[in-house]
C-alpha cells in the first residue's frame, strides 16, 4: 500500500525542523517557506507513484469513467427525445396553419364550401381555438445533456390557443411515474452523489492508514511538516479525480457538438467550476475527519454518515420543511373553485357577453352584436371564469414564492442541493429556466388572446392576409447574468463551505497524535 | 450458546456509543416521517373527500340543459387515498390527483403535486419507506462489518474458537444479538404505525388492510434480514475491518442509488414510450382518419346513417322514430374507445414493461424489489394508479351511453331538447373499489420470488463463510 517514505534534502535549516502543526501558506512570503514545496512536490510525486502502484486510483478511474460516459449518454439520448418532440410540434404547427390559410384562400375564392361554424377558419374562434394552435418551446440548453434537472417534470413545449392557461398546461410530457420518483442516472446525478463517494473512498484514511501500519512516525522523523504530507496526499488524489471529472465532461459536451453555440463555452466553464469547487470541499471534509485522528474504520463510518447527511437527509427534510410551514393549497380545491364559478358565470351565459359589450363598446360588432353567437358568448364566459379563479391561482404562485424564499438561505446547508442546482442551472434544466419559460408562455399565451379576443367580440372573419400577422412564438433565452449570477453564488456557497471544512481540518492537524 | 452470544452482542451494542446515537436518530427520523406522512395522508383525504362532494353538487344542480353539454360540462374523479400510503407514497407526487370525465376525450390527470414544490423534492420525498429502504440497511452495515473482522483484529475470535465455541453459532448468534439491537428500534415505530392505521379505522376492508399491513412487516423483516446476513458474511470473510466496510458501502450505494436510477434509463431504453406530441397527433389522426387510415370520420357516419334507415325502414333522418344525434354521438364515442384503447392501452402496457425491467434489475439490487413491493402493498404503485385512471374511464363511457341513450329515445331530431335533475340523478358516482391484495400480490410475484432469494442466497452466504474450515482466527 501507500507507505509514504518522503526523503528530503537534510535539514540544513530551522525550517526543516518537523513542525506539523503549520501549513505550508503560512511561512509564505518569508524566506523560510522557500523550501517547503519542493518538499511538497516530492510527497505529491511519491503519492502519485504509490497510489499508481496500488491501482486503487486506477480502479476509481475506471469506475468513474465508465459511469460518467453512461450518464452523459443517457443525458444526450433525453436531449435528442425532446429535440424531436419540439421538431414535430413545429412542423405540425406550420403544416397545420399553412392548410387553415389555404381554406380560407379557397372559400374566399369561392372554390370551397365554408364548413360548418364550428369548423369555419375565417371564424377567430376556430382559428384562435385548438384547431390553429401554435406551440411554445422551449429547446434545450447547449450543455442540456449534463443533466436531466426538471426537463421530465415540466413541460418543453405548450400548445397555445385562445384555452385557458389550465387546457394548455394540462397535456405533460408522457413519463413512467417509477422514473419521475427514482430519478434519471444522468451526469449530474454523478457528480453530486457519486463524485464524492469516490473521493471519499480514496481520501478517508489518508493519514490513519500511515499511523496504523506506523510509517507516519517514521515519516515525521524526516524534516517535513504534518500539514505538507496532508497537503501532497490531497493533491496526488485531487489532481487525477478532478482532472478526470473536467476530462470527461470536456470529452461528453464535445461529444454533443453544442459546445460553439451561444453560452455553450461559458456553461461549460461554470460546470467546471462547480466540479472543482464540490470536489474540493469534500476532500476538505475528509482531512477534517482524518484529523481527528480515529482509526481508517471510524473515519469511513463517519465520512459515510456525513455525506448521507449532506446529500440525502438534509435536502429532503427542508423540502418537507418548506411543504409544512408553507403549504401550497390543494390542487382538488382549486378544481372545486373552478367549477362553482363557471357554473355561476356560464348561467348568466349572453348577460355575461352583453354587459362585456357595455364596457367595451369599441369591441362590439359593427352592426347589431349576435349576443346568442355561440363562440362570442363562451369567449365571455371563459374571460370571467378566468377572472373568478385568479385569486385562487395567485394563492398557488404565492406559497410556492414563499417556499423558494425559505429554501434560498437554507440551500446552504447541504453542498450537494448546491452543487445540484448549479449544474441544472449550467445545463437549463434548472426551475428557474422553466419559470422564466412559463412566463413568457404566458406573454405569448396573452398576445395571442389578445389578437383573437379582439376578433371574437367583433364577430370579425379573418383574411388569408390576417394569417400572416398572427403573433409569433420567440424563445428569449434568460439573461446569460443572471443565470450566472445564481451559480456564481451556490459557487462560493462551496467554496466556502470547503474553507470552512477545510479550516477545521487545518485546526485538528495541529493537535493530529503523532504515533499510532 | 447462540442465545449467549446473541445476549452478549445485544449487551455490547446497548453499550455502544454510535449504536445509542444511530439508532436514536433513525428511531427519531422514522417517528417524524410516520408522524408528517400520517397528518399529510389525512389532509389529502379530507380535501378530496370535499372535492369530491363538491363536485357531485355541482353536476346535480347543474339545471336544465341538453345531456350532451352536460357530457361536455363532465364530472371530476379524485384518485382516493389508501390507508397505507401514509408509509410509503409512492409514485403519488408524480401523478395527478384527479381526472376531468368528459364527452369524447379521455382526459389526462392533472394535478401532479411534484409540480407544486421546489426542486429539492428530486431528492427523495422523507418518508416511513424511505427510512426503511436506505437508512436501516445502512445502520445494519455500520453496526455489523467489524463483528468478526474487529473479533479477529483484537485478537479474540482466536480464544472464541479455541474454546471450542462452533463459528456458525458465532455467526448465528451475532446475526440475533444484531437483530435483536434493530428491534428495539423498529418494534416501537411499528407499534406507532400500526395505532395510526387503528385510528384511522372505518376502513371497510378490514381483513384486507390486516393483510397488506402483515404483508408490509414481512418484507421490510426480509429485507433487513438480507442485510444482516450479507453484512455479517462479508464481515466473516473479509481481510480486515476496512475492507468489510468498503466493500459493504459499495454494496450499498450500488442496490440504493444507482440501482434505481441505472434502471429507470434502462427501461426508457428498452422500451421507449412516445412524446405527447406523438401520442396526441396519433389519437388525432386515428379519430379523423380512422385506426387503420382509410375510414374517415364522415365515412363511418354516413354508413351509420345508412344503416339505421335501413333498420327502421325510414328515407330520412327527420323520419326515424328515434333521435339519430343520439346515436351518432355514441358512435363516436364508441369510435373513441378503440382509439384510447390501442394507444393509452398500449401505454400502459409499454410501463407494465418498463416496471418488468425494474423487477429483472431486482435479482441485482434488492432494494428494487422492496420498494416495488412496499409501494404495490400501500397501494401507492403504478399499478393501482392506472387500476383507478381505468376505472373511471370505464366510469366516464358508462356516463356516455346513459346520457346519450337519453337523446336517442327522449328527443327528436332538429327540436331543442332540456333535460333535468332526474337525469342527472341517473348517473351514479364512481364505486371505486381499490384492488385487493390478491391482485397487488399477483402482480408483485417477481419482486417477491427476488426478496425471498435474496433471503435465501445471503443466508447461504453467511452460512458457508461461517463453515469451520473458512473461519480463521
Amino acid at each position: 500500500m501507500s507507505e509514504t517514505t518522503v526523503s528530503p534534502r537534510p535539514a540544513a535549516s530551522p525550517a526543516g525542523r518537523v513542525r506539523g502543526g503549520r501549513s505550508p501558506a503560512d511561512d509564505r512570503g518569508s524566506g523560510r517557506g522557500r523550501s517547503r514545496w519542493p518538499v511538497l512536490v516530492r510527497v505529491f510525486g511519491h503519492e502519485l507513484r504509490s497510489l499508481a502502484a496500488d491501482r486503487s486510483l486506477a480502479w476509481v478511474a475506471i469506475l468513474f469513467t465508465v459511469l460518467a460516459a453512461y450518464a452523459i449518454y443517457n443525458g444526450a439520448a433525453w436531449a435528442r427525445f425532446q429535440e424531436r418532440a419540439i421538431a414535430r410540434v413545429l412542423a405540425e404547427d406550420s403544416a397545420r396553419s399553412g392548410s387553415l390559410r389555404l381554406q380560407v384562400e379557397r372559400i374566399a375564392q369561392g372554390t370551397e364550401e365554408p364548413p360548418s361554424a364550428f369548423r369555419d377558419p375565417r371564424r377567430p374562434s376556430v382559428a384562435g381555438g385548438s384547431m390553429g394552435r401554435r406551440h411554445a418551446v422551449l429547446p434545450p440548453a447547449p450543455l442540456a445533456a449534463f443533466a436531466v434537472g426538471q426537463s421530465d417534470l415540466y413541460p418543453s413545449y405548450v400548445p397555445v390557443s385562445t384555452q385557458s392557461r389550465e387546457v394548455l398546461l394540462a397535456r405533460e410530457e408522457i413519463e413512467n411515474p417509477l422514473h419521475l420518483l427514482a430519478g434519471r442516472f444522468d451526469f449530474a446525478f454523478v457528480i453530486v452523489f457519486l463524485y464524492p463517494l469516490l473521493i471519499l473512498a480514496l481520501g478517508y484514511n489518508l493519514l490513519s492508514q500511515e499511523r496504523e501500519e506506523g510509517t507516519l512516525a517514521l515519516l515525521l522523523s524526516q524534516p517535513v511538516r504534518l500539514g505538507t504530507v496532508v497537503a501532497g496526499k490531497v493533491l496526488a488524489r485531487f489532481v487525477p479525480v478532478v482532472g478526470l471529472a473536467i476530462l470527461l465532461g470536456l470529452i461528453g459536451a464535445l461529444a454533443g457538438g453544442r459546445l460553439g453555440e451561444p453560452g455553450g463555452g461559458r456553461a461549460f466553464l461554470l460546470w467546471a467550476l462547480v466540479a472543482v469547487a464540490y470536489g474540493a470541499f469534500w476532500f476538505a471534509v475528509a482531512v477534517a475527519v482524518d484529523g481527528l485522528g480515529r482509526g481508517s474504520a471510524t473515519s469511513a463510518v463517519a465520512l459515510a454518515a456525513i455525506w448521507l447527511l449532506l446529500v440525502i437527509v438534509v435536502p429532503s427534510f427542508l423540502n418537507n420543511l418548506a411543504a409544512s410551514i408553507h403549504p401550497v393549497p390543494s390542487r382538488a380545491e382549486m378544481i372545486g373553485a373552478t367549477r362553482e364559478a363557471a357554473r355561476r358565470v356560464s348561467a348568466e351565459g349572453s348577460a355575461v357577453l352583453a354587459r362585456y359589450y357595455e364596457d367595451h363598446p369599441e369591441l362590439a360588432p359593427r352592426g347589431a352584436a349576435d349576443l346568442e353567437d355561440f363562440a362570442t358568448r363562451a369567449y365571455a364566459v371563459q374571460e370571467r371564469v378566468e377572472a373568478r379563479i385568479r385569486p385562487v391561482r395567485a394563492r398557488f404562485e404565492t406559497q410556492m414564492a414563499r417556499q423558494r424564499e425559505l429554501v434560498a438561505p437554507l440551500r446552504f446547508l447541504s453542498p450537494a442541493l448546491l452543487a445540484q442546482e448549479a449544474i441544472d442551472d449550467a445545463a437549463g434544466t434548472g426551475e428557474p429556466r422553466y419559470r422564466h419559460f412559463l412566463s413568457q408562455v404566458d406573454a405569448y399565451h396573452a398576445a395571442w388572446r389578445g389578437y383573437f379576443g379582439r376578433r371574437i367580440y367583433r364577430q370579425e372573419q379573418l383574411s388569408e392576409a390576417d394569417f400572416r400577422t398572427l403573433p409569433a412564438w420567440r424563445y428569449r433565452e434568460e439573461p446569460a447574468a443572471r443565470a450566472g449570477r445564481r451559480i456564481v453564488v451556490s459557487l462560493l456557497g462551496l467554496l466556502g463551505a470547503a474553507a470552512l471544512a477545510g479550516a477545521i481540518g487545518g485546526i485538528l492537524l495541529r493537535r493530529y497524535p503523532r504515533a499510532a | 450458546m447462540i442465545r449467549r452470544i446473541a445476549r452478549k452482542e445485544v449487551t455490547e451494542l446497548l453499550r455502544d456509543g454510535r449504536f445509542r446515537w444511530a439508532g436514536a436518530v433513525v428511531l427519531g427520523l422514522l417517528l417524524v416521517t410516520l408522524a408528517t406522512g400520517w397528518h399529510h395522508h389525512r389532509t389529502v383525504h379530507a380535501e378530496h373527500e370535499a372535492a369530491r362532494e363538491l363536485t357531485r353538487r355541482h353536476w346535480l344542480e347543474q339545471g336544465e340543459k341538453n345531456p350532451h353539454s352536460a357530457a361536455h360540462y363532465g364530472i371530476y374523479v379524485f384518485r382516493p387515498q389508501q390507508p397505507l400510503s401514509f408509509v410509503d407514497r409512492g409514485v403519488d407526487p408524480y401523478v395527478g390527483v384527479a381526472t376531468w370525465l368528459e364527452a369524447h376525450y379521455q382526459n389526462p390527470f392533472q394535478g401532479r403535486p411534484a409540480q407544486d414544490a421546489t426542486a429539492l423534492a428530486r431528492f427523495g420525498d422523507l418518508t416511513a419507506a424511505g427510512v426503511l429502504q436506505l437508512l436501516v440497511p445502512l445502520l445494519i452495515i455500520l453496526l455489523g462489518f467489524s463483528a468478526f473482522t474487529a473479533e479477529r483484529e483484537s485478537g479474540t475470535l482466536r480464544q472464541l474458537l479455541s474454546l471450542g465455541v462452533r463459528p456458525r453459532d458465532l455467526g448465528w448468534g451475532k446475526v440475533l444479538g444484531l437483530a435483536g439491537g434493530m428491534a428495539m428500534l423498529l418494534v416501537p415505530a411499528a407499534l406507532v404505525g400500526a395505532a395510526a392505521l387503528i385510528l384511522a379505522g372505518g376502513t371497510a376492508e378490514g381483513g384486507d388492510l390486516a393483510a397488506r399491513t402483515g404483508l408490509l412487516a414481512l418484507v421490510y423483516l426480509l429485507y433487513f434480514a438480507v442485510f444482516l446476513c450479507v453484512t455479517l458474511a462479508v464481515s466473516a470473510r473479509a481481510p480486515s475491518s476496512r475492507v468489510a466496510l468498503v466493500g459493504l458501502l459499495g454494496f450499498w450505494i450500488l442496490t440504493v442509488l444507482v440501482a434505481p436510477r441505472a434502471a429507470s434509463d434502462l427501461a426508457r431504453r428498452l422500451h421507449p414510450t412516445p412524446s405527447q406530441a406523438e401520442l396526441t397527433a396519433t389519437v388525432q389522426r386515428e379519430m379523423e382518419q380512422g385506426v387503420d387510415g382509410h375510414s374517415p370520420a364522415d365515412v363511418r357516419l354516413q354508413a351509420l346513417q345508412r344503416a339505421t334507415l335501413a333498420r327502421y325502414g325510414a328515407r330520412r333522418i327527420e323520419d326515424l322514430p328515434i333521435n339519430f344525434a343520439g346515436l351518432s354521438l355514441q358512435a363516436g364515442e364508441e369510435y373513441g374507445n378503440i382509439v384510447y384503447d390501442r394507444n393509452y392501452g398500449g401505454l400502459d402496457r409499454t410501463f407494465e414493461r418498463q416496471e418488468g425491467v425494474h423487477r429483472a434489475v431486482s435479482l441485482l439490487a434488492p432494494m428494487l424489489a422492496v420498494r416495488s413491493l412496499s409501494m404495490a402493498v400501500a397501494g401507492t404503485d403504478g399499478a393501482q394508479h392506472r387500476h383507478f385512471a381505468h376505472a373511471a374511464e370505464q366510469h366516464r363511457r358508462r356516463i356516455q351511453r346513459i346520457l346519450n341513450d337519453d337523446i336517442v329515445h327522449n328527443s327528436r331530431a332538429g327540436e331543442e331538447y332540456l333535460a333535468g335533475p332526474e337525469l342527472w340523478e341517473r348517473i351514479p358516482e364512481l364505486a371505486y373499489r381499490a384492488p385487493g391484495v390478491q391482485w397487488v400480490m399477483g402482480r408483485q410475484q417477481g419482486s417477491l420470488a427476488a426478496v425471498l432469494l435474496w433471503a435465501l442466497l445471503s443466508a447461504g452466504a453467511l452460512y458457508l463463510a461461517t463453515s469451520p474450515r473458512r473461519v480463521r482466527a
